[in-house]
């Protein structure tokens, strides 16, 4: 089901309000700071992790994350 | 165990069988079929499910006769909780609002809301809780639960590990001192705080009045606690300790503030969690091969947790009334109109949901819903998640655990506050 080819991250820092859901789903892919506020050490998405990171955005309560076409 | 504490554990599964009895009513113990139907036949409807069933309805917990219509999928619930400047929360506070003087997060809405989560959140969020696992979560349940069952080979885990152990766990994370006391009489206050909403009048003037007096008695027992803290001086990093140094909106808090504040998080402090964490050992006993898999590939935990939370989940509806006019599906919803969201039914919607009545770990999740979902979502969930995690893992240290065939299987029953009535299990004793 994944999509082959490469995937970043997008994070609308302003609207997250550190719910963690993401980082519960993928910690793989979303940090979060001391404030609880989401970030990524690299925005490309790690191959094998697609759905994961997919499913994390998805979660958001806040819509704060989209996977798009890097 | 002394008597004293067993005499709690018996208040506790007392109040416990209360609140499911409350929330039960006149509904079959599996709710699914008809979920089924009603998401097939109409899917937006008039009436409201949990009074139908002469169940208590945060959609209008008075009993004012308030408009209602049920949503049984998965996606109208879903943008009706992304939705909060149109659908409003303020009505889940009704009823039993009064006892806590309004100060319930889950009620407010717009601007308010958003400045009381951001400072009261801090302590719950995933960092904060992921350092508690191994110095405070395991601790509690190793050393004063499961090594104490061990020997035994048998226990009803509800009463003797799922009711006790969230509270004994919250309750050191606020910082309360250990006392068995005090953990009966709040937890027990909590719950008749929110037993006020009642659909037969008759109770309603009795549990009415009943909850107002808990609300009191809560606030008069952590007044004391919360000025003992603050005169020891010693800020600790527990609740009480960061919100005696925390500021909002450039002030810092009361004695009598975080009182109030502590009261609130009570009433959701533990009894969620036992049930949710009774509801998954439920589900992972009917399927012994789901069981063995994640005893097999303990990374699976987590998705065991959500997995039997989405599947059956505790919190079965939310409710949120109309800002204006609305659609939904394709009904017109006048303001002013409450839903109510089975949170039950749209986690088995198959239009989201691949084989929605399997409990399947490594299914394709899609966000939960069963922490509520939006900016109201559950605020102590990381607490919750990671409880249950640390539990299953411990309890999963069990060899050959099953259900005890002396006792009828438990049945997990009621359309809110799911749960079963008791949960006798065997292991192999060392």
């Amino acid at each position: 089901m994944s999509e082959k080819g490469n995937l970043k991250v997008v994070i609308n820092k302003p609207a997250c309000c550190g719910y963690g859901v993401c980082a519960e789903i993928c910690p793989e892919v979303y940090k979060l700071d001391e404030h609880g506020i989401v970030y990524v050490d690299d925005e490309i998405v790690p191959e094998g992790l697609e759905d994961a990171a997919r499913e994390g955005a998805d979660a958001c309560p806040q819509s704060a994350l989209a996977i798009v076409d890097a | 165990m002394t008597a004293k504490y067993d005499a709690m554990l018996d208040q506790m599964v007392k109040d416990y069988s209360l609140v499911t009895n409350g929330y039960a009513g006149a509904a079959p113990a599996n709710p699914y079929p008809m979920f089924e139907e009603r998401r097939a036949k109409c899917p937006v409807a008039h009436g409201d499910l949990l009074q139908e069933n002469s169940i208590p309805s945060m959609a209008d917990y008075m009993m004012t006769g308030r408009p209602v219509v049920t949503l049984y999928r998965y996606n109208d619930i879903h943008s009706v909780l992304m939705n909060p400047q149109d659908w409003l929360s303020h009505i889940v506070g009704d009823g039993f609002g009064a006892a806590v003087d309004n100060m319930l997060l889950t009620a407010m809405d717009g601007e308010q809301h958003t400045k009381y989560r951001k400072t009261l959140q801090k302590p719950f969020m995933r960092g904060q809780i992921r350092k508690l696992m191994d110095t405070l979560i395991r601790p509690v349940v190793v050393n004063e639960f499961v090594n104490q069952l061990r020997p035994h080979g048998k226990a009803d885990l509800l009463r003797e590990f799922a009711l006790p152990f969230p509270i004994r766990a919250m309750y050191a994370y606020f910082g309360f001192p250990h006392n068995e006391d005090l953990l009966g009489n709040l937890a027990s206050w909590a719950i008749q705080v929110v037993a006020a909403p009642q659909t037969d009048p008759e109770l309603a003037k009795i549990t009415i009045p009943q909850s107002m007096v808990a609300g009191q008695s809560m606030y008069e027992t952590l007044m004391p606690i919360v000025q003992q803290y603050r005169e020891r001086g010693e800020m600790r990093n527990d609740i009480l300790g960061y919100m005696m140094t925390t500021e909002h909106e450039g002030e810092k808090f009361s004695d009598e503030d975080i009182a109030n504040f502590i009261r609130m998080l009570l009433l959701a402090a533990g009894e969620t969690t036992t049930r949710s964490f009774a509801n998954m050992i439920v589900q992972l006993l009917e399927e012994p091969k789901v069981l063995e898999e994640v005893r097999q590939d303990r990374s699976l935990v987590p998705k065991a947790v959500m997995e039997t939370m989405r599947r059956d989940p505790t919190a079965g509806a939310v409710a949120r009334i109309a800002a204006r006019d609305m659609e939904v599906g394709d009904m017109t919803i006048p303001k002013g109109t409450a839903v109510l969201c089975s949170i039950a039914s749209a986690n088995r919607d198959p239009e989201v949901y691949e084989d929605p009545d399997r409990l399947w770990l490594k299914r394709p999740m899609r966000p939960l819903l069963s922490f509520g979902f939006g900016p109201h979502m559950c605020m102590g969930m990381h607490m919750a998640l990671t409880e249950m995690e640390v539990a299953l893992e411990e309890i999963l240290e069990l060899p050959n655990l099953r259900f005890d065939p002396d006792y009828p299987k438990p049945e997990i029953r009621g359309l809110n506050m799911r749960g079963p009535d008791a949960l006798h299990v065997l292991w192999d004793a060392d």
